[in-house]
């Protein structure tokens, strides 16, 4: 009996510390299902369309305000649905985000590596040009190369992928360096192993952990990125919905309808905390080292 | 000491021949800037006299040697929409940046580091988790967003600070919080993970264990050690803080170089913008130069790397 | 570690207090206005940026003629002009007229004005905008004639951009408006600090009427909640380009007040050249992108009713203006029915371009999109591109565009527009039609009263049924300010600094 208590208690503590370890797991991933499904299934959740403009129901409070239940967290300025244009606007945002970092961070670990195992000149090029590249203020860069090339979704991504590798080029060659030295690289050539065989099997799989746990930072820091272009206008462009257009949008009507950026703000700055969240748990989880990083 | 300097000289010289490389490079991406420049009345020949003269009918290498050796000498063009010499107008509006990157900056470190050790020294207590929400929340709102609200809670309904422009401290107030707020997060959170690693260490421990009260063990032993690379941080924040007055300016009309450059880039002004680029990009590396030289002389480690 | 945190702490208290003390009311001497930008320039013909001659018509630079109170062409720098022969003016210049460097007006300075501008060297952006004159001549010192290309009536209007600037000053130092504002007009530019401020005090040699205060600032505010904050907390005593919005902010505040004056018509030009975009050459079409919009609801659902459906592209007030005419009816059956006609029974695609705010343009995000919205509705698919105004302009120019957002300022005088817009030989980017000019060039050459309005009722009737443009709605320009300003009423967006005051 005595013992069943004790067995209970240590089992619960045990539970309530494996929940507190990955309780920032547990909501990241929670919140961003909820944000990935919202966006993949938005057509067949809501009935309105994100773009088709509608004046008669113009700034519908949402539901508990006074509005409708057809439009649950009301309208925007040209009557479509608030909740519709989120849903829609998860789709972006959530895309732009990932793309850029899919896009970024290969080259920039194939920079990296390249860099870092190679040396000597190959790294001096590399990293001067990651050094040039790093030195210009990244969104001092991106609204001169889209003042250039032009707005569109897909410039917003190549311009956010490309403001993004120099870091991961910079981060995997110093972990090469490290690693260069360490006996199993050593044993490696010593075998007589390709330099390709070596980067790939085995400085590439030891940079893919720090590599990812980046990675998911990064997605956040795009989607931030992609609201400041929009609110500078250079971002996607309308009637597609993004996050940060629609809250660049709903800004002068802030004092007198101030759900319309509430609700968008809040998309992003939830969503930006779950993918914080996840980053923190895989880095934790990956490399009790760097905890604290 | 010698030898490093003259390294990181070289280096810093290399970068910034690579940043005007990348500025011509996206100058030239799209269009004929004879044709931006001549206006929309110019007449085919008027647009080859104007090429002749600015050497665009020149190959493109003789181009780029020409562009970067008019550089070197602070010669940028001149400014399409002001017709005046673009480089003078973006170091004129240079203070106004360096002041609010100041101010970030003095936000950002005085109230981040303080929060990150009291977190650090009090983990897992209910300031920890209060400053670590607070500093996590910093980091998802963007700044334009926060700006906007600060504008509207502060001067209109508190009837403090004031909602845009330039002059006294008080107008430095709100742009320096919404340009800092990022960092400020982020230096709570990396002086909090900073502060911890160099708590377990064993020195403190024996310390602790010697009956050094806990403040002292802060002050004299965990602080110093967890701040040192803290310093190499900072250097790299002075050019995310540049490039984000573009926005925190843009808002609070702050007559600086971001603003300076939308405003530029929205009239397709690019003798502006490329000088904006450059002069930013040298501020970084200077600030980033002498960062490695004062680090290198706090940690005589550094030296012999 | 206690002493750190009082130490932060003291400070942060001590920056409160010594920032929350805030400046009081401004002096009555002074009147500080919030604008979307900056000057771009201090010389008229260096610039035809819409906020640097809002504020420089207003205060330093003045015309031969301006708009009066009631939209009538007021003398100014002329006393009186009368027309010689179809294609002469005369002009007699107002007496004892002083530039802010003391030199006097005279006929030269008038001539060198000109010339100046519609010298192609120059690169004056104002030169097509008084092209219609092909020489000034200097008949005594107070006396001058303009020639025009072709008879143009309308002329006084016609030169409402056409700025006296100072002669000799620029003689002695071709740059000498560059930092500096030299004209005729009651206030002088006496700091500038780009991207902070330009101010302006009275000039006391002015020949008219001066200004009861002694400064006006112009600040320039980019972001619009910024710039509305600004005026509600009294940093500044008015604001232009004031989004309809927040319009209800300020009627709510028992300090401040909102005025609203000129107009503006905002249209959307097509390309009926078919060059980039075949559809659009057929008359049908373009008719049915008219009757496929709902203008009712851009005026007066997103502009909150500052603005008025717009007829055919000329102003009520307008000579010649046709009052039968009715604007566009939103009809989307007939418009699939002039879709099916010319064989566009399936719809078509279409590069739509825009700036944001382009001009003074009131909430063109939200009015591109309703629009769009309603075209898809007859199955003319939008693609919406938004560029920088550099960008647009560059298209638009480079006769690239399909259908782009423009806008046309005051000015009782249509036919300017119609002129620039739509003549072979002026702009004509977009729309060539023969009939089309000789019905302008007839209107033009009317000099007498009746006849010019028939000629351009009959004008106005063409250009609604061949619809080069989508016509959309004459906007209002909100301005707000506070409510210890007066300000008189003329029609024009000119902020026009002897009409402005302080309530005793």
């Amino acid at each position: 009996m005595i013992d069943g208590i004790v067995m209970d208690d240590r089992r619960a503590r045990r539970r309530g510390r494996l929940l507190r370890r990955h309780l920032k797991g547990i909501v990241g991933i929670s919140i961003l299902a909820i944000a990935v499904f919202g966006a993949l299934l938005a057509p067949w959740l809501t009935a309105h369309s994100p773009t088709v403009a509608d004046a008669q129901r113009r700034l519908i409070p949402p539901a508990w305000a006074g509005g409708t239940a057809s439009h649950p967290l009301g309208t925007d300025q040209l009557g479509r649905d608030l909740l519709t244009r989120l849903l829609h606007g998860a789709r972006i945002s959530l895309f732009v985000g990932t793309l850029a970092v899919v896009l970024s961070a290969p080259i920039g670990v194939a920079a990296g590596l390249w860099a870092g195992y190679r040396g000597r000149l190959t790294d001096e090029v590399i990293m001067r040009v990651v050094d040039s590249q790093l030195s210009i203020p990244f969104l001092l860069l991106a609204i001169a190369i889209i003042a250039s090339i032009g707005t569109g979704t897909g410039n917003t991504i190549l311009v956010l992928a490309l403001g993004g590798w120099p870091t991961y080029a910079r981060m995997v060659r110093g972990e090469v360096l490290s690693l260069k030295e360490k006996e199993f690289i050593e044993a490696a050539r010593a075998v007589g192993a390709a330099d390709g065989r070596i980067v790939r099997r085995h400085l590439l799989p030891h940079v893919v952990t720090t590599t990812s746990v980046v990675a998911s930072f990064a997605v956040a820091h795009m989607i931030l990125l992609e609201s400041t272009l929009s609110f500078l206008g250079l971002g996607v462009q309308p009637p597609t919905a993004s996050w940060g257009q629609m809250l660049s949008d709903a800004k002068s009507y802030v004092s007198l309808q101030p759900w319309l950026s509430v609700f968008p703000g809040l998309a992003i700055a939830v969503t930006v905390l779950a993918i914080n969240f996840l980053g923190d748990w895989t880095r934790d989880l990956l490399n009790p080292q760097t905890r604290h990083l | 000491m010698r030898r490093l300097l003259a390294l990181r000289l070289t280096e810093a010289i290399v970068v910034l021949i690579g940043v005007l490389t990348i500025t011509f490079f996206i100058a030239r991406l799209r269009g004929d800037p004879a044709q931006l420049l001549a206006g929309p009345d110019a007449t085919v020949a008027d647009l080859a006299v104007l090429r002749k003269s600015l050497g665009l009918d020149r190959p493109l290498p003789d181009q780029y040697a020409a562009f970067v050796a008019n550089a070197v000498r602070g010669q940028m063009g001149d400014s399409l929409r002001y017709r005046t010499p673009a480089l003078p107008l973006v170091l004129e509006r240079l203070p106004a940046t360096a002041l609010l990157a100041l101010g970030a900056f003095v936000i950002s470190v005085g109230v981040g580091v303080p929060l990150g050790i009291i977190a650090a020294t009090r983990r897992n207590s209910v300031w920890d988790h209060t400053s670590m929400s607070l500093a996590l929340l910093g980091q998802t709102v963007p700044a334009f967003w926060l700006g906007s609200l600060l504008i509207l809670l502060f001067p209109l309904h508190l009837g403090l600070f004031y909602t845009s422009g330039f002059g006294t401290l008080g107008h430095l107030v709100l742009p320096a919080v919404t340009l800092g707020m990022f960092h400020t997060a982020r230096l709570a959170r990396l002086t909090r993970g900073g502060m911890l690693d160099v708590l377990s260490q064993d020195y403190v421990r024996t310390a602790k264990a010697k009956g050094v009260r806990a403040p002292a063990v802060v002050r004299r032993h965990a602080l110093r050690n967890s701040l040192l690379p803290l310093i190499s941080i900072l250097g790299l924040e002075v050019g995310t803080l540049m490039g984000g007055s573009v926005v925190t300016e843009t808002i609070f009309a702050w007559p600086g170089i971001g603003r300076l450059a939308v405003e530029s880039v929205f009239a397709r002004d690019y003798p502006v913008v490329q000088s904006v680029v450059l002069v930013a990009s040298t501020v970084f590396v200077l600030t980033h130069l002498g960062v490695d030289l004062l680090y290198g002389l706090a940690d005589p480690r550094i030296r012999y790397e | 570690m206690k002493g750190t945190y009082r130490l932060v702490a003291g400070f942060v208290l001590a920056l409160l207090v010594l920032t929350s003390v805030r400046a009081g009311a401004a002096p009555p001497a002074q009147i500080a206005i919030g604008v979307p930008n900056d000057l771009v320039s201090t010389d008229p013909h260096q610039t035809s940026d819409f906020v640097t001659n809002q504020i420089l018509t207003g205060t330093v630079y003045e015309t031969l003629a301006r708009v009066g109170p009631k939209g009538e062409y007021e003398p100014t720098l002329a006393t009186s002009w009368r027309v010689v022969d179809p294609t002469t003016w005369e002009f007699k210049l107002r007496p004892n007229v002083r530039f802010h460097n003391g030199e006097p007006l005279t006929a030269e300075a008038v001539k060198f004005s000109f010339d100046r501008c519609l010298t192609p060297e120059n690169r004056c952006p104002r030169r097509g905008q008084i092209s219609i004159v092909s020489r000034v001549d200097v008949i005594d010192p107070l006396t001058v004639r303009v020639r025009t290309e072709s008879p143009f009536a309308p002329l006084p209007s016609g030169l409402m951009f056409a700025f006296i600037v100072a002669p000799r000053a620029v003689q002695e130092n071709p740059r000498a408006l560059q930092n500096a504002a030299i004209g005729t007009g009651p206030m002088r530019l006496v700091e500038w600090q780009r991207g902070q401020r330009a101010v302006f005090e009275r000039f006391n040699d002015y020949w008219g009427p001066k200004t009861t205060y002694n400064r006006i600032v112009y600040r320039p505010i980019p972001d619009e909640i910024a710039r509305v904050a600004a005026l509600q907390a009294g940093e500044v005593q008015l604001v232009t380009a004031m989004p309809p919005e927040m319009a209800a902010v300020l009627q709510r505040n028992p300090k401040t007040a909102l005025d609203r004056r000129g107009q503006r018509q905002i249209y959307i030009a097509l390309d009926a050249t078919g060059t980039n975009n075949r559809a659009l050459a057929d008359v049908r079409v373009r008719q049915a992108i008219n009757f496929a919009v709902n203008k009712e609801v851009l005026v007066n659902q997103i502009l909150g009713g500052n603005a008025v459906p717009n007829v055919g592209g000329m102003f009520p007030q307008a000579p010649g203006f046709d009052t039968r005419l009715q604007p566009y009816p939103q009809d989307p059956a007939r418009a699939r029915r002039l879709l099916q006609e010319a064989g566009l029974g399936n719809g078509f695609e279409a590069r739509f371009e825009f700036v944001p705010g382009l001009e003074g343009s009131m909430k063109t995000k939200e009015v591109v999109e309703s629009i769009a919205s309603d075209l898809g509705k007859v199955g003319i698919r939008v693609n919406l591109q938004q560029l920088e105004a550099g960008a647009f302009w560059d298209n638009y120019h480079g006769r690239r565009q399909q259908m782009g957002l423009l806008t046309w300022g005051t000015s009782p005088e249509a036919g300017l527009y119609y002129r620039t817009l739509l003549h072979t030989k002026a702009r004509g980017y977009y729309y060539r039609n023969q009939r089309t000019d000789d019905m302008i060039d007839a209107w033009f050459a009317a000099l007498d009263t009746r006849q010019r309005a028939e000629l351009g009722r009959a004008l106005h009737r063409h250009v609604y049924e061949q619809a080069p443009f989508l016509f959309l709605f004459n906007q209002f320009t909100l301005y707000g300010h506070s409510a210890n300003v007066t300000w008189a009423q003329r029609p024009a967006e000119v902020i026009w600094t002897i009409d402005l005051g302080w309530k005793d």
